[in-house]
């Protein structure tokens, strides 16, 4: 069932990804890495949203994983991957304007994180695809 | 570098593993009743309860799954924790230290109350144990 598809005031300075397409079968960084401040209490979160239709077909495969850090080259996953998942035979689609997912940024990060970035691996060629990625407020 | 060690009250009602050993390749914790709508505000968190080795090229996995009963499935797609040892060292996790964090997404369905978590593993880890459980973030 997934999350509700809730409504976000964003802040251009937050932005991860502003239609950014998805990659041909492969592997990409969000556009931007943003600097969220670090130590936000678990009162910010990642929203990754299709901008438009996203579909995985069969066997094909959509992971996307965030990485924080304490300059702007962030590495540190914490091993926790967002979302993944395999296409069945019915394929896997998003709406525009669904959540493809979430996560609140822990507040148990060592203080000295302030830079998150996200990466989005696809195995199949999804380039026609886009989505919207951002920090905000919970 | 991951997560700080930060300790924690923990009711007793929210517990979802506690000393659980590892035996098997699909372990499941208790299904914890957290009340659901928790606006962001409760978290799971997984320590080693025990020291925990992850031999040479073995998986290690935690993953949640969420719902409207005792029989939650909708994992959201996210792995909370995922780790495979490389093939020249094992990965060592000593006792106590936190090996995920999820703070419950406050846009889940209002109707989702349910949490439990999956451990999977191809590696023989039934020496070693984890605590598990859902707390104020």
């Amino acid at each position: 069932m997934g999350y509700k598809n809730r409504a976000y005031v964003v802040d251009e300075n937050l932005i991860l990804s502003k239609a950014q397409a998805l990659p041909n079968a492969g592997n990409v960084d969000s556009t931007n890495v943003v600097k969220y401040g670090g130590n936000s209490l678990g009162y910010a979160k990642i929203v990754v949203k299709a901008h438009n239709a996203v579909s995985i077909a069969d066997t094909k495969a959509l992971t996307i994983v965030a990485k924080y850090g304490s300059t702007n080259t962030p590495t540190d996953t914490l091993n926790k991957v967002l979302y993944t998942a395999t296409a069945g035979s019915s394929g896997i689609s998003f709406a525009a304007g669904d959540t493809i997912c979430e996560e609140i940024i822990p507040d148990s990060l060592p203080d000295n994180y302030k830079y998150v970035k996200l990466t989005y691996t696809t195995t199949a060629n999804e380039s026609t695809e886009t989505v919207d990625a951002f920090i905000t407020m919970t | 570098m991951g997560y700080k060690n930060k300790a924690y009250v923990i009711d007793e009602n929210l517990v979802l593993s506690k000393a659980q050993a590892l035996v098997g390749a699909d372990i499941y914790s208790a299904v914890v009743n957290y009340g659901g709508n928790s606006l962001g505000y409760m978290k799971i968190v997984v320590k080693a309860h025990t020291e925990i080795v992850i031999p040479v090229e073995g998986t290690f996995a935690i993953v949640a799954s969420y719902g409207n009963t005792s029989s939650p499935t909708d994992t959201l797609g996210k792995v909370l924790y995922e780790a495979i040892a490389p093939e020249d060292d094992d990965i060592t996790i000593p006792a106590g230290e936190t090996i995920c964090e999820e703070i419950i997404s406050n846009s889940l369905p209002d109707n989702y109350k349910y949490v439990k978590l999956s451990y999977t593993t191809d590696a023989d880890l039934s020496d070693y144990k984890v605590d598990a459980f859902v707390v104020m973030a």
